[in-house]
């Protein structure tokens, strides 16, 4: 299956040099978040928020053909330092 | 002996007399307190009587680069300045990037301790060497772009960097900043008002002699370093500067919205820094030095002509100007762009989907020179005061104060710079025109220490939570409560440098000459931060100032409310960190001793 990729923000180091917009990604099928993030490059215990379709979801989420995947990290500005964790969703009220 | 870094030379300025005099404190006193915090503390502490009006005449207002500041490498562009501040009655300090802390170093300053007030408008020139308080009444009243224009006509020189407060300082507006080459801000505390209440209108300088670095090679592979690895350690930042990360935020749910009550908005992709990107700008900037350019500067006109003549004629075609297509603002590029603080604060958070009013609003804010932050939430405190029935159209003057109304915000901001109507009571920043009205408003406070909170939101991200609890300064969400940002505040380095601990240190060596170890930087910061405190605390502050406001006991939608015992436990842990008492998080004085402040505390009762 074809998924398509958008980074934000710092996660934007995982596109080619002057590459700009969504990238696809060509996946087997039944494959998680976890695959594409292998497939990326993105580290096992990297601090990244998930989305599909526009909605949060975790490295377990099954993809499926067409899904838009966006790749975001929630730090900003003076909050980008170090790369500490912010909360995960799970631990939410 | 061989100097690098610094010039030993620190300019005083009493403006009453007009007399101004040259302080060299030696090789030791830089060591110690390297610059930005550490060094407007001391003065503080020595200089300010406990208890003092921070808007009278027994307050100072100190400018502290840092040992670092001027040398020629990424980061090295920051400015310090501090003052007893109008809006937490503690330790005030923001600081500031472009290139006038660094053309103060090269005009052979180390830093500028001015006393007392002028009797008229003024403003310092300092060329070099020389330095001339000139008038300023003919300024008194202008805008920054203005004020700008005028002195730059005066002294002649086009390369001449220009610090200065805009009507809101002059109007004592308690958020009032210091505005240096009209885009860049040292917004926090409320520094811009003490700066008018002083009636010192500008600091104009000129320097020509480059800061001397022991190590220039060393310092030139670092500078490598940065531009060699940009891809890698600052894309976000070299392609959108702050606010890109903007929908992640909300997707987690830590995003402030509607005064911090919602944590997610379904319209942030519309006020980004992606959207300001694609929409509204048409380059980025840069500080002294840095390779990164994280500087967005937008361009908005209000007709489609206009647009085409300027990206035609300005821009040789190598960038498209915005137009507002409601032909209601125009927006000046002189004024550089909103960083994600001001996209939040003056966006998000007042329920602003409209990225052109936004830009206006930053624009205006940057043009009389107020803070972003406190002025956003100022607004929201306001805007749910009204939406309660708290605050009503009898209390306004008839001005209603409404979420999602941009245009009624454009018209606000002007209003709290000239303390026009509400103006006047929102220009006293939301705690004190809290407890000026009453009527349980403070239910709605996002302020520590009576400075409003960033726009971080310490449910959401922990990492936020010992920042906003015990910064000297308050909701501050710098983390200048850890050693890696308390330091880079001392020595005048970016903190949005990817520069690992041992690169600070090597920059340290590199540009001092100083053998200094990583355990000295850790002292140096804690010095720092030890002298702020010794400062809050003798000017009443105590451990019941270091707690969050009400409203971040109660859940968001996807994060849990602080309690009091995990906050508690935060401020505790950080007591024993820093060697002050547990209980009060006063300094012991085995503390004093260790970090060899017992001439600084002395001052300190």
């Amino acid at each position: 299956m074809t998924v398509t990729v958008t980074f934000f923000a710092d996660l934007r180091r995982f596109l080619p040099r002057g590459v700009d917009g969504p990238q696809r990604y060509t996946l087997r099928e039944q494959a998680t978040v976890d695959d594409l993030l292998t497939v990326i490059g993105v580290a096992q215990d990297a601090d990244v928020t998930i989305a599909v379709n526009g909605e949060q979801a975790a490295r377990e989420t099954s993809l499926h053909d067409g899904a838009d995947v966006m790749l975001l990290s929630p730090m900003e500005g003076g909050a980008a330092a170090e790369g500490e964790a912010t909360t995960s969703i799970k631990g939410g009220a | 002996m061989d100097r690098y870094g610094y010039w030993n030379k620190i300019l005083h300025v009493n403006l009453s007399d007009r007399t101004t005099w040259i302080e060299e404190p030696g090789d030791a006193f830089f060591r110690r307190y390297a610059g930005g915090r550490g060094l407007i503390a001391h003065y503080l502490l020595k200089y300010v009587p406990k208890g003092a009006d921070p808007l009278g005449p027994d307050n100072i207002l100190v400018i502290a680069p840092g040992v670092l500041t001027g040398a020629p490498v990424p980061g090295a562009g920051r400015h310090s300045v501090g003052a007893k501040s109008p809006l937490t009655g503690g330790f005030g300090e923001s600081e500031s990037g472009g290139y006038w802390g660094a053309e103060l170093k090269r005009a052979g300053w180390d830093a500028i301790v001015f006393h007392r007030v002028s009797p008229t408008p003024v403003y310092l020139w300092i060329n070099q060497g020389a330095v001339e308080l000139r008038d300023a009444s003919h300024l008194w009243g202008k805008i920054t772009g203005e004020v700008e224009d005028a002195i730059v006509a005066e002294l002649g020189d086009p390369l001449v960097r220009i610090a200065q407060i805009g009507p809101a300082g002059e109007n004592l507006v308690r958020f009032a900043c210091i505005a240096n080459e009209l885009n860049e801000v040292a917004g926090r505390t409320g520094m811009g008002a003490v700066m008018g209440s002083k009636r010192l209108k500008a600091i104009a300088v000129r320097g020509k002699t480059p800061v001397k670095v022991a190590d220039q090679p060393g310092l030139l592979a670092i500078a490598k370093w940065v531009s060699g690895t940009m891809d890698e350690k600052h894309r976000a930042f070299h392609e959108f500067g702050t606010g890109a990360a903007m929908q992640g935020k909300s997707l987690e749910g830590g995003m402030p919205v509607l005064n911090y009550r919602l944590g997610a908005a379904d319209t942030v992709a519309k006020v980004d820094a992606i959207a300001v990107r694609d929409q509204v700008r048409v380059k980025m900037g840069a500080c002294f030095a840095c390779s990164v350019r994280c500087k967005k500067v937008v361009h908005i006109e209000e007709k489609e002509e206009a647009a085409r003549a300027a990206a035609e004629k300005v821009y040789k075609g190598r960038a498209r100007v915005a137009v507002d297509p409601m032909g209601r603002y125009r927006v000046d590029p002189r004024y550089g762009g909103p960083e994600y603080e001001s996209l939040a604060a003056l966006g998000v958070n007042l329920g602003l989907d409209d990225l052109i009013a936004i830009c206006k609003s930053n624009e205006m804010c940057n043009y009389l020179a107020m803070d972003t932050v406190s002025l956003g939430c100022t607004l929201a405190w306001a805007m749910e005061c009204f939406e309660k029935g708290i605050l009503t159209l009898d209390d306004t003057g008839g001005v209603p104060l409404r979420f999602h109304d941009a245009d009624g915000v454009i018209k606000l901001v002007e209003m709290i710079a000239y303390r026009r109507g509400i103006g006047d009571l929102l220009a006293e920043g939301s705690q004190r025109a809290a407890q000026r009205l009453g009527r349980g408003s403070d239910a709605f406070l996002t302020t520590v220490k009576g400075m409003e909170m960033a726009m971080h939101d310490p449910r959401h991200m922990p990492v936020m939570r010992a920042s906003y609890l015990l910064a000297p300064t308050g909701g501050d969400h710098m983390r200048q409560t850890s050693n890696r940002n308390g330091l880079r505040n001392q020595i005048g380095l970016c903190h949005f440098l990817a520069y690992e601990d041992d690169q600070s240190l090597q920059i340290l060596k590199t540009v001092t000459g100083w053998d200094i170890t990583p355990e000295e930087m850790v002292t140096t910061a804690h010095r720092g931060l030890t002298l702020a405190r010794l400062f809050n605390l003798r000017e009443g502050m105590t451990r019941a100032d270091d707690r969050l406001p009400a409203r971040f006991s109660a859940p968001l939608p996807k994060h849990a409310g602080l309690t009091r015992e995990q906050q508690e436990k935060i401020v505790t842990d950080y007591y024993v960190e820093q060697g002050w008492d547990p209980a009060t998080g006063v300094p012991t004085a085995e503390t004093i001793r260790e970090l060899e402040l017992d001439a600084d505390a002395v001052h300190a009762g």
